[in-house]
């Protein structure tokens, strides 16, 4: 006959029930808050102890399957690079191939190349507003922005034949074609009712602001050293964007703001997401009014050969992109096909660098606010 | 290489976009590319390397550019193999459980790879794929 001490003791070895509050908790990668991108917390209680981030589930190799490609079939894979903003990524890819190959474009393709990748940005950001929403858990907030973003994705069916995918509508050389009739109309339209989106934002709610101000902070030190770029290093307070500092295409023509904030909460990465999506507004109304008229692709592009060759060299491109610095470095050793091709995704040092260490020692309820708040596209990363 | 990247962040560099990687199998050599950028100037400067290919051993730049540094060299480990001298968290990043040669060098055929280790040439269906 054993004692109760006995008991208590081999129940203590026996360890049936763990015997600290601490455990391992996944959050994704099929998680609907989370896309196609996994983290590994360890938490104890409500706490996060340290994460992981665990990406690959949407790799697709892009970069090694562009060495198998030509240009014009590499500008119609740049799209999926990323889902939310294809046609940046289609802009990127074509001015890395121009820069290559000495091309100059048309002055009227330059102008509708910086309509279309503004018009991405601010739908772009519209998601980023969803997102964020419905990561606090204020799911009108999501309805509201994806109702807003349909109207953009109706143009971009309009002018590039795709909503999501334009199919490489910025292709090297030019643009695969050229505004429809009575499209200038539709737009400035469409840019009225995007501010008619800003009347619904919630920006003063004391619920809203409990969850994301003082929360998820990145100063500035940090969020250089880990790599961040565009509205979250905006938002930490350096006043830097490629737009103006390394000017493509012809945004050295218009007149906007960057938007900056001191505090490197998830509040003020918010609110430099809406305050971009006025001035890109700002950016478009300037671009029509001195819209040039004429083509917009190069002759020798209107039925390219499928051997063309592009020159040895070696360049690295890179675009203001709404999630960052997103980049292209191609290397050619005169061949029909890219020699290596590799995509620098600004969420590539967002999601691993910045989210581990922005997921230390904040609470369970928060990692999707965090997650979401840096403006992150798990298919960059995984390209 | 460790005293150039640091003589570099001094001048202001003190942003690492990428570190780009291209396999010169003729030449027998990796060529490692640092893309670096200037937020004080605005400069845009691109630093290489190139290392042997059989024996690919370089100084990891963690010190200099830190856990951004990191992130990129884990990468660039699993797709060319090239081991940094100094990076202790070398751990797959994107594949699982992958068994082959390093994915993203020249002499990996991946067609190959993927007929001799996913499909079966008895299978009907996947009998196309073995007719040249």
């Amino acid at each position: 006959m054993k004692e109760r001490g006995d008991i208590m003791k081999i129940n203590q070895e026996m360890s049936v029930l763990p015997k600290s509050n601490e455990y391992d908790f996944y959050f994704g990668p099929c998680h609907p808050g989370s896309g196609n991108f996994g983290v590994k917390l360890k938490v104890k209680g409500e706490k996060i102890i340290s994460a992981l981030s665990d990406p690959g589930y949407l790799h697709r190799g892009f970069e090694k399957l562009m060495e198998y490609r030509l240009p014009l079939q590499n500008a119609m894979l740049s799209d999926r690079i990323c889902v939310f903003e294809s046609l940046a990524w289609n802009l990127v890819h074509a001015e890395a191939m121009e820069e290559l190959m000495d091309l100059e474009i048309p002055e009227r393709a330059k102008y509708i190349r910086v309509i279309m990748v503004e018009l991405s940005r601010i739908q772009s950001h519209l998601i980023w507003w969803g997102v964020l929403s419905a990561g606090i858990g204020f799911d009108t907030g999501f309805k509201i922005a994806f109702g807003y973003r349909d109207y953009i994705l109706d143009l971009f069916a309009d002018i590039t034949g795709g909503r999501v995918y334009p199919a490489g509508y910025i292709c090297p050389g030019g643009l695969r074609r050229n505004f429809p009739m009575g499209i200038e109309e539709k737009i400035g339209k469409v840019l009225d009712k995007i501010y008619e989106a800003f009347k619904y934002i919630e920006t003063g709610n004391p619920t809203f602001l409990s969850r994301t101000k003082g929360i998820g902070v990145l100063n500035l030190e940090k969020a250089i050293s880990l790599g961040a770029t565009g509205p979250v290093l905006r938002a930490s307070g350096l006043k830097t964007d490629i737009r103006k500092d390394d000017p493509y295409e012809v945004y050295n023509r218009f007149n906007f703001e960057i938007p900056v904030r001191e505090e490197g909460d998830i509040y003020s990465r918010y609110m430099i997401g809406l305050e971009e999506i006025k001035e890109s507004v700002k950016i478009l109304k300037q671009a029509f009014e001195d819209l040039p008229k004429g083509e917009v692709i190069l002759p020798k592009f209107k039925k390219p050969k499928l051997n063309m060759k592009i020159k040895e060299g070696e360049v690295y491109v890179h675009n203001e992109i709404a999630r960052g610095e997103g980049g292209m470095h191609i290397i050619s050793n005169g061949g029909i096909r890219p020699y290596r091709v590799k995509v620098r995704g600004p969420s590539f040092s967002h999601m691993i660098p910045v989210l581990e260490y922005l997921l230390q020692g904040a609470e369970i309820a928060d990692v999707p606010a965090i997650y979401w708040s840096l403006n992150v596209c798990p298919a960059d990363l995984d390209r | 290489m460790l005293d150039w990247a640091k003589w570099l962040k001094y001048e202001g560099f003190i942003h690492l976009s990428a570190i780009s990687v291209s396999d010169w199998i003729e030449e027998k050599k990796y060529k490692i590319a640092y893309l670096l950028w200037s937020f004080k100037d605005n400069v845009l400067l691109v630093l290489t390397a190139k290392i042997d290919r059989e024996n690919p051993v370089i100084d990891s730049v963690i010190p200099v550019w830190g856990n951004n540094a990191q992130s990129h060299e884990r990468e660039n480990w699993e797709f060319f193999g090239i081991n940094f001298k100094g990076n202790s968290n070398l751990i797959p990043l994107f594949t699982e459980n992958w068994q082959g040669p390093p994915p993203f060098r020249k002499d990996f055929n991946w067609q190959e790879y993927v007929r001799d280790k996913y499909y079966n040439k008895e299978n009907e269906r996947e009998r196309g794929y073995y007719e040249d």
